[in-house]
């Protein structure tokens, strides 16, 4: 029973997830920002995930023909800026506001945050049930000695 | 009972499921883990197939070296033209997957369990 190996593929995607859990949480509490260190308004942001190759597991030989070798954790390899523009707002008194009295504000659309943090809620629970049934199963070979 | 078959009947296949049990649920955890990766396509192998193609292996060549035997479960599935398709994974056919397999994992178990406890039984009235 390889409780590491599923221990680090489950557990890199409860990493990826939560980076993508405050990812989606930082948009929506930037969502009205209008400046920020690179200047301009916020823009969107979105995670990027990627099949990894597990962690050679020192000292022990993976035999080449295994169903070890077909086994992938996920990695945030890159944060993206959404490409999608602005939204403009005419609002003359606030201070950002253009001569015209448009003010820009961030590409951050609410909706679309808000199921993302839903999608990361639930494949972090779809995580952690895997977590526990690769725990019981360890438990389950333990008892066979016993 | 002869002394050689005493760790027989089951015992050998018993460990062997238990090993692939426990390499489809790495396959199954592989495949929840990559649910939302881009281009990932999903992975397993049929358990019944796979067993009994470790089992007819088994009887069909004569064990020289112990790394010999070891075979790749999910392309035995490939070659028995079963098994892995080119989709992307469903989330709730994976946590089926995931509660059969674990199911079936501590059926195992408990099966050798048994059976080492029946041979304890015999040992033990045997000496009396």
């Amino acid at each position: 029973m390889d409780i590491l190996k599923s221990l680090e593929i489950s557990g890199s995607a409860l990493r990826a997830e939560r980076a993508r859990m405050n990812i989606a949480a930082m948009n929506l509490a930037n969502a009205n920002t209008t400046r920020t260190l690179e200047g301009g308004p916020y823009k969107a942001k979105s995670v990027v995930f990627q099949a990894a190759k597990l962690e050679d597991s020192p000292g022990i030989e993976n035999s080449p023909q295994s169903a070890d070798n077909h086994l992938r954790k996920v990695e945030v390899v890159n944060v993206v800026e959404d490409k999608a523009p602005f939204k403009k707002v005419y609002d003359p008194n606030h201070p950002d506001a253009d001569e015209d009295g448009v003010v820009l504000l961030p590409n951050v659309n609410t909706a679309e945050q808000m199921t993302d943090i839903m999608g990361a809620k639930r494949a972090y629970e779809a995580n952690v049930t895997a977590i526990e049934a690769a725990k019981s199963m360890a438990l389950n070979a333990l008892d066979i000695s016993r | 009972m002869p002394v050689n078959n005493l760790f027989g009947g089951g015992l050998a296949q018993m460990s062997k499921a238990l090993d692939l049990r426990s390499q489809r649920q790495n396959l199954i955890q592989s495949n929840i883990a990559n649910l939302e990766t881009p281009g990932y396509k999903v992975q397993d192998f049929p358990f019944d197939k796979v067993m009994a193609k470790v089992q007819n292996q088994k009887s069909e060549i004569a064990q020289t070296h112990q790394k010999h035997m070891g075979i790749d479960p999910v392309n035995t599935a490939v070659r028995v033209e079963v098994g892995r398709d080119n989709r992307p994974v469903d989330l709730d056919e994976e946590m089926v997957k995931l509660a059969e397999n674990q199911l079936m994992y501590r059926i195992t178990a408990k099966l050798v369990t048994k059976k080492l406890d029946g041979l304890k039984y015999v040992i033990d009235e045997g000496g009396k």
